[in-house]
């Protein structure tokens, strides 16, 4: 803060008069109007412009020094100890000590409607402190929404990918081999784990290969159906219960799925009487929905052979998928029986149902 | 800590501008590709939900 040559602005102070020029903006025209502002006891002095911008009146009363009016210099060299709380119209808080200053909107030193107050370190500190706390809770508002965009739309593609790749190893391992009726999970996708068929007649797949394929043609989607339901094994695709029936066979296939967007989502949307199609090596088996059921996540009884009775020996061939319920939750499970209806060899084609 | 950032971003108001989007693509690509899906499976909305067998 160099001084300046003269401002042309102010050549009508005295040259010997450095202290004004340090208030550039006291105009030369209202050279008594700063004096006035500190002496309150006069009510009615010239009116402030400086409640023009919000500051209230009586706030000077916590001023009641009284700055010898004599000398212009000493008005802009005291500095108040008194604190003052100002709450201005927009309902802006300031805490601090007043200092002499009061230049008008417009002027080149204009340090905004509060440039008077110097805050005190404490209030400074505690908005720091609050900025901070704000800042914080938005970033992490922020990154939950994100998260809840990832649920949707990150998995969906992620398990659509998996769902690619498992897909064509299926069919790969099914058009390489007759015989072949698994493959091995791909344990990475990236690794592409060359398929190492197992073959012989009913041979019991291991955990996480591919089992075949369930179509529900009202939701228009298709998954590969991979062997159990651990949580690695069901990550990616519907897993069959391991001690349930194959499909086709008496008893109940049943297959859990998790409730995201590229598995079981609509469930709730087939009703009774769509058909529900499994896809084997050999077999295409077409079902039909006899019902859905809400149950608690103990009811282990919906994927007996019977479907609610279990200890029962089953006479039909029943299809079971479970999710969870409701979307986004665990506390309860999503049940969906179907009954079979029919089969047909995967040579005669694909059934009408899905499209054949 | 944004207005911090914000400082200290160079280049005016453009290189700003710049540097905030691709500060946010960042993260959002860091949270996105590593943070949630580590972080998924601890989550109880979909991965335990299979569980009628128990």
């Amino acid at each position: 803060m160099a001084m300046n040559s003269p401002d042309p602005a102010a050549p009508a102070t005295s040259p010997g008069d450095d202290a004004t020029q340090l208030i550039p903006a006291v105009r030369s025209g209202v050279p008594q109007l700063d004096q006035t502002q500190f002496i309150p006891p006069v009510p009615s002095a010239a009116p402030r412009s400086g409640t023009a911008d919000g500051r209230e009146m009586d706030e000077t009363a916590v001023i009641p020094l009284v700055v010898p009016a004599s000398d212009p210099a000493e008005v802009t060299q005291v500095e108040r100890p008194q604190r003052i709380r100002r709450k201005d119209d927009t309902g802006f808080i300031m805490f601090g000590r007043v200092r002499a200053y009061d230049s008008e909107p417009g002027a080149a030193d204009y340090r905004g409607r509060h440039g008077d107050i110097i805050p005190l370190a404490e209030a400074s500190r505690a908005r720091k402190i609050f900025h901070g706390v704000g800042e914080l809770m938005i970033t992490f508002g922020l990154v939950l929404l994100l998260f809840a965009g990832y649920e949707i739309w990150g998995k969906a593609a992620i398990v659509e990918d998996h769902q690619n790749d498992l897909d064509a190893q299926l069919e790969q391992a099914w058009a390489d081999d007759p015989r072949v009726v698994n493959i091995p999970p791909p344990v990475d996708p990236s690794a592409s784990p060359s398929p190492t068929p197992t073959q012989a007649a009913p041979p019991p797949i291991p955990p996480g290969g591919s089992l075949g394929r369930l179509y529900l043609p009202r939701l228009g989607k298709s998954w590969v159906v991979v062997e159990g339901v651990q949580v690695q094994d069901i990550r990616w695709a519907p897993g069959h219960y391991p001690d349930s029936a194959q499909p086709g066979e008496i008893g109940n296939f049943a297959v859990a799925g998790h409730r995201s967007p590229a598995i079981f989502w609509d469930l709730d949307r087939m009703r009774p009487g769509d058909p529900v199609v499994v896809e084997t090596r050999t077999t295409y088996f077409v079902y039909r929905v006899t019902s859905l059921e809400v149950v608690a996540p103990t009811a282990t009884e919906v994927v007996a052979p019977v479907p609610g009775q279990p200890g029962v020996s089953p006479t039909v061939a029943m299809l079971t998928l479970t999710t969870c319920n409701p979307k986004w939750d665990n506390y309860q499970r999503l049940i969906m029986h179907a009954q079979l209806v029919r089969s047909q060899p995967r040579s005669a084609g694909r059934p009408a149902e899905i499209g054949g | 800590m944004y207005a911090w950032i914000w400082r200290k971003l160079p280049f005016g108001v453009p290189g700003k501008l710049v540097g905030s989007v691709l500060l946010v693509a960042i993260t959002a690509a860091i949270l996105w590709y590593w943070v949630f899906p580590a972080a998924e499976p601890l989550l109880p909305f979909d991965d335990v939900q299979v569980t009628d067998q128990q």
